[in-house]
């Protein structure tokens, strides 16, 4: 706890010093010092993770009374997500900062810093004043990270955007809270449990407590933001928002079915739902994205889905007391938690590469940037992988959990249960197949083929801060990917803390060795990779060589980067399925004629809870307003008549007082 | 120990004549006399003794893929159920690795073919690509009912059909049909895709391996002949007697992997190519078959909600 106590002050020494050095020297400043407070405070959690919880009471004036920074299991894991996820960022960040040399930066990385500080204090805050004062920060923190680049109407609409949401999300969280303290009499998280002898009344403010997080966290239909402001802000901020911030609301729906313990089946079955939605929505449309940074927005729509679906399979198991369920659904959310948060930056940083050296975000109009750029192809390739689900790295490990939990649950569940059980593997199964298919396309139209613009054609690599940034994250995804075990016995020790049937040491024994199984293989597997690329160069040179020639063309040897297939043929297969689903709209301009001269397509991607929830709700509240707009009528005689009545009001209701 | 090392010595020999089978069975059906039941076996080491010709357009993953589509796809197959259902690697949950080891290949295949910039490989891969994605889920909805019934998570016990009443019937048989179907889907064989077509444009599996030569190529096609084969293997261990005695085995699982061989080629003889927006209506029964065996198990199983 002190170590984590001295990073968060290390980092909020580099915030405020920062200032007082040169422009030239303080972004290097700021990083070095940033990275030092996140490696203390990274290790602090650690150590708690390994030896067990602390806290330490602060004690204040107003408002607070008191505060309690705790780290339990729970809070050390995501502390130690937040401290790896904000140092690859911070590192990443110094490097993508550098293409702004004329802005003083001042306040965007004292933004930066108490960023991350909030997002540390939410994970361990135990009391409600400390906890929605740091959420709030860390909301308005990130609001200016968003706000960076601030000449851009598109960037505005987003903050606005955000900012609301964010409200929303406030609102709904501070509701829940109220109901609970009307119950138990206090603002501490532990005096909740005390509070929930009614279930209905639990229900209900779960409810709302829930709606709340999974605004933050962005599971549809509460995602509506989330598509909007991670493409906006800085490819170091989105990095970090989507990888980390949205965890928070994770964080958030994990700490409270904790206080209470044992859900109702139908709030299990609800969080199951959404999250099931969210999956397969999430990816439906990043799918049909043009714009790479908002199909990775998706992704995080979709990801937190596939974290939902553990934590929903664990409710559920906690209410029909179904020991696999609890604990792997439990441990593969947290381990999903964790590698979304490896992954997501990941390729938020690689798109924020390819950004700066084509400058644009258009999928149609990249390409054959694996020849321009390779360090960040062979990453964002990696990446993908990863993101896809796919052995040997890190994705895998996390569904390969999810799963066993399905797998070795759904027998012990009763009756439904147990088909709702292999349902839900079956929906874990299209997510998984449809995320492959959209990062095909990423990987393919971005990277492969040939440059579909100029800018394409003159893209290089970043420099080494970016790409260290970067490999940072990549070898994390590597070391989860193929040693699994103890990353799945800390996030098993964190699921363990749940009221439990049995002895969770002894029901994660097995998964331990069988995870060192699947190590093996995939060891096996990569050997064996490299023994058959190894034959076959061999055999090539062997045999003569490799000669090299136009690709086949049916004949056709003059083939331009224009006649290559673009993203939205590639997906125009499943977006004829079910792209009317998806509210996609489509323009075609079909050839006439003898001589054709003009045939055009395009496509849409059109969010439907936008259309059909937010636009009609932010226009009725417009309608209601518009109602009350007569009272400011900028007439200087109608105020002064409005302090009269007020006036007159006052007289009449201080008589009636006297009377 | 006996039947790991058979299961690695069919690997390398039963997915050749497979191929084989089905191509003499079209011949036959044509009025033609065909080649040897092991010309692709020639095929592939006439291509191993061949050098490449590379596209200047590609990069290093389309050199990489050939070798990491195989080594994937032969690590998925050391998993699956073989003689009598034993498996040469076992473990819990190892369906699942073998299925994500067939992904990453998929994934290989489809960017390799995006590495080329041809259109008529992107198009096949987009159209590989929708395939796989509804075919999956049935996978693992048909995976997670025989999980529900049998209380295991390992290939053996998942595909030893035990349980009351008409369950191991029903499994058996939906079972069957759909391995059956996702065999000629994975296996890109009539009807829902057409290998020895010669239009670039109404191929899918064959156009995306359209710039592969020589020992990259072999690597290719064996990589689909073993996936052919895996789901051979898993219509054997659904079919075979529970209790059915190893050396036996050993026989009558190469010939039910030939049966399904002739099926095929029977198939391909009597039934023309879907048009492709046809196939997504195919492919979704396969989807239904997963539901059906699903409900079947929930009812036989019993037990209130």
């Amino acid at each position: 706890m002190t170590l984590f106590l001295a990073g968060i002050a290390t980092i909020l020494t580099a915030a405020v010093a920062q200032a007082l050095f040169p422009r030239r020297t303080r972004v290097a400043f700021f990083a070095f010092v940033t990275v030092a407070g996140l490696l203390l405070a990274g290790g602090g959690a650690l150590m708690t993770l390994l030896n067990g919880t602390e806290s330490v009471l602060f004690a204040f004036p107003f408002p607070f009374e008191r505060v309690t920074l705790e780290l339990d299991a729970l809070s050390a894991f995501f502390a130690l997500v937040i401290a790896f996820g904000g140092l690859a960022g911070t590192i990443y960040g110094a490097g993508y900062l550098g293409g702004y040399p004329d802005r003083p930066l001042r306040g965007h990385l004292f933004a930066f810093a108490l960023f991350l500080i909030s997002m540390l204090l939410v994970v361990t805050s135990r009391e409600v004043l400390p906890f929605l004062f740091a959420w709030e920060l860390m909301s308005l923190f990130s609001l200016v990270l968003v706000f960076f680049d601030r000449g851009n109407d598109e960037v505005r609409d987003a903050t606005v955007n955000y900012f609301v949401a964010m409200h929303v999300a406030f609102a709904l969280i501070l509701t829940g809270f109220l109901l609970f303290m009307a119950r138990s009499g206090s603002g501490e998280f532990s005096s909740f449990a005390a509070a929930m002898s009614d279930p209905a009344f639990a229900e209900a403010a779960l409810l709302i407590l829930f709606a709340g997080f999974a605004i933050k966290a962005g599971f549809i239909p509460f995602h509506s933001w989330l598509p909007k402001a991670h493409p906006a802000a800085p490819s170091h901020v989105s990095g970090l928002m989507s990888g980390v911030m949205i965890k928070t609301g994770i964080y958030g729906i994990l700490r409270f079915t904790l206080i209470v313990g044992v859900p109702t089946t139908r709030l299990a079955l609800i969080v199951l739902a959404v999250a099931v939605l969210s999956a397969v929505v999430g990816v439906l449309y990043a799918l049909a994205q043009h714009d790479l940074k908002r199909l990775l927005a998706y992704h995080s729509v979709e990801n937190i889905g596939i974290i939902g679906i553990g934590i929903g399979l664990a409710m559920l198991g906690l209410r029909i007391g179904n020991g696999p369920l609890i604990l792997l659904g439990m441990a593969g959310a947290l381990l999903h938690v964790l590698n979304h948060a490896l992954f997501k930056g990941l390729l938020f940083y690689g798109a924020g590469a390819v950004y700066r050296a084509a400058h644009t975000r258009d999928i149609e109009k990249l390409g054959g940037l694996i020849a321009k750029m390779p360090a960040t192809a062979a990453l964002f390739i990696l990446g993908s992988v990863a993101i896809s689900g796919l052995p040997p790295l890190n994705g895998f490990i996390s569904e390969f959990v999810l799963y066993l939990a399905m797998l070795a649950g759904a027998p012990l569940a009763a009756g439904a249960f147990g088909a709702v059980v292999v349902l839900t593997a079956g929906a874990l199964a299209l997510t998984g197949i449809l995320a492959l298919y959209c990062f095909t396309k990423a990987c393919g139209i971005v990277f492969l083929g040939t440059p579909r613009s100029d800018a394409a054609d003159k893209a290089h690599d970043p420099g080494g801060a970016m790409i260290a940034g970067m490999t940072l994250l990549a070898l994390a995804i590597v070391a989860v990917g193929i040693v699994p075990a103890p990353f799945f016995a800390a996030a098993a020790k964190v699921a363990a803390t749940y009221p439990f049937p049995g002895d969770p040491a002894a029901q994660a024994a097995p998964v331990i060795g069988t995870l060192g199984t699947v190590s093996r293989v995939l060891v096996l597997f990569l050997s064996l990779f490299a023994l058959l690329y190894y034959v076959r160069s061999r055999l090539i040179v062997r045999n003569g060589g490799t000669a090299s020639d136009a690709t086949w063309g049916c004949g056709y040897r003059h083939a331009t980067a224009r006649m290559q297939y673009t993203a939205s043929s590639y997906v125009s297969p499943l977006m004829a399925l079910a792209g009317r689903l998806l509210g996609l709209r489509t323009h075609l301009e079909r050839p006439e004629g003898l001589f054709p001269a003009r045939t055009e397509f395009r496509s849409h991607p059109h969010d439907l809870v936008d259309a059909y929830l937010i636009a009609p709700g932010a226009k009725l509240i417009r309608y209601l307003f518009s109602l009350f707009r007569w009272v400011q009528s900028g007439d200087m005689a109608q105020y002064i008549l409005y302090g009269v009545l007020f006036l007159a009001a006052a007289l009449i209701w201080i008589m009636g007082g006297t009377r | 120990m006996t039947a790991r090392a058979l299961n690695v010595l069919f690997l390398l020999i039963i997915p050749f004549l497979m191929a084989g089978v089905i191509n003499r069975v079209k011949a036959l059906a044509g009025g033609r006399k065909g080649p040897p039941l092991l010309q692709p076996f020639f095929d592939t080491l006439k291509l191993l003794r061949k050098g490449a010709v590379v596209s200047r357009v590609t990069s290093w993953v389309f050199a990489v893929a050939p070798a990491l589509v195989l080594a994937a796809t032969a690590t998925a197959l050391l998993l699956a159920p073989g003689v009598g259902r034993v498996q040469t690697i076992a473990f819990d949950g190892d369906i699942v690795l073998c299925l994500y080891l067939l992904g990453l290949a998929k994934f290989f295949q489809l960017i390799s073919a995006l590495d080329t910039g041809s259109a008529f490989e992107g198009m096949g891969a987009s159209r590989e690509a929708l395939f796989s994605v509804i075919v999956e889920p049935s996978l693992f909805l048909f995976a997670g009912t025989l999980a529900l019934v049998s209380g295991t998570t390992s290939f053996g016990g998942l595909f030893t059909l035990v349980g009351s009443g008409a369950w191991p019937a029903v499994a058996a048989t939906t079972g069957t049909l759909l391995f059956f179907m996702l065999m000629l889907t994975e296996g890109c064989r009539i009807p829902v895709d057409d290998p020895n077509t010669h239009l670039e444009l109404t191929m899918i599996h064959e156009v995306m391996i359209l710039d592969n030569s020589g020992p990259d190529l072999a690597f290719l096609q064996y990589a689909a002949a073993l996936k052919m084969y895996l789901f051979a293997l898993l219509i054997a261990a659904l079919v075979l007697p529970v209790d059915i005695a190893p050396f036996q085995a050993a026989v009558v699982l190469p010939l039910v992997a030939l049966l399904c061989a002739l099926l095929a080629g029977i198939v391909e003889s009597l039934v023309a190519r879907f048009r492709i927006s046809h196939v997504p209506q195919f492919l979704f029964l396969t989807v239904a078959l997963a539901l059906i065996a699903l409900a079947a198990a929930v009812y036989f199983r019993g037990g209130a909600v």
